[in-house]
């Protein structure tokens, strides 16, 4: 981290614009998935990506940037508690999993792992919001929607890693 | 960068719980919870059994029969018969309803009930 002050502030500004344009792109392609809080995850990419090499809590703080505004933007009040507490559920799990093994797994198993975690995250919301199980019922298609989401999106992210790196070089 | 071992594993549990949590519903489903058909006339409850017993009640016109685990309304002297084709009705949160008779009969109770806490 030698990057200076104001580097660090445009690359992340940079990141949170491509996160928040991937949010909106996600909103232009839904999922013919008649299922309450199915989405594709594209924005968890750059997450993914930021956890190579910076500081956890800069990414949960972009992360946590990303849910405030797209809410503002494009949400409501609920959508936003929804969406935050499945990104922090999310957030937690994909570091757990990257500090526990780091050299096993690629971004594919992290990938997979937040969008479970998304899920069920949401669901709990949900819960408590409604003072009620009954969204339980929705767990197990969200999950295995979140295998298939979350694998693509882990798979991008393998593909894009070392393009970036080259890309990008010349700014860290 | 390459896909490696633990991603496989990672998405076979993953795949291996949201299986399991299909099952969860059948597994935890608790069979001492009691299951009533519950019979509404003009908006208040009138009648109420296990779905395990045997019954039948009657109320403006409408007679509904339980038995053999279901509720269902055998007869009604209402002009459309919709409670009567709706046919049997067993599981929690479904209901049969007669609208010229302000008669609704619906199920109450065991899994899937809302009443349980989150």
């Amino acid at each position: 981290m030698t990057r200076s002050l104001a580097k660090r502030v445009a690359f992340y500004a940079a990141a949170l614009a491509l996160a928040m344009a991937l949010s909106y792109i996600e909103i232009l392609l839904p999922l013919p998935i008649p299922l309450p809080g199915v989405k594709l995850g594209l924005a968890n990419l750059i997450t993914l990506l930021l956890l190579i090499d910076e500081k956890p809590r800069h990414v949960l703080l972009l992360l946590l940037c990303r849910v405030t505004l797209c809410a503002l933007l494009f949400g409501t009040f609920i959508s936003f508690i929804y969406s935050a507490s499945g990104a922090v559920l999310s957030f937690a799990s994909m570091l757990l999993i990257k500090k526990l093994y780091p050299e096993k797994i690629s971004f594919l198993g992290v990938s997979v792992i937040g969008a479970c975690a998304h899920n069920i995250g949401q669901v709990i919301a949900a819960c408590f919001i409604l003072g009620s199980s009954a969204m339980l019922i929705y767990l197990p298609p969200l999950l295995i929607c979140a295998l298939v989401t979350g694998s693509a999106v882990g798979i991008c992210a393998n593909l894009l890693t070392p393009r970036l790196k080259k890309a990008f070089s010349h700014l860290k | 960068m390459e896909i490696k071992k633990g991603d496989i594993l990672i998405i076979v549990i993953c795949a291996l719980i949201a299986a399991l949590s299909f099952l969860a519903p059948f597994l935890l489903k608790d069979k001492s919870a009691p299951v009533y058909a519950v019979i509404e006339a003009d908006g208040k409850e009138v009648f109420r059994a296990r779905l395990t017993d045997s019954a039948s009640y009657e109320v403006n016109g409408v007679t509904v029969i339980i038995e053999n685990g279901y509720a269902y309304v055998k007869e009604s002297d209402c002009p459309d018969k919709t409670c009567v084709k709706t046919g049997k009705i067993q599981k929690t949160g479904q209901r049969s309803v007669c609208l010229p008779n302000m008669v609704m009969v619906y199920i109450e109770g065991g899994r899937g009930d809302d009443t349980v806490a989150g």
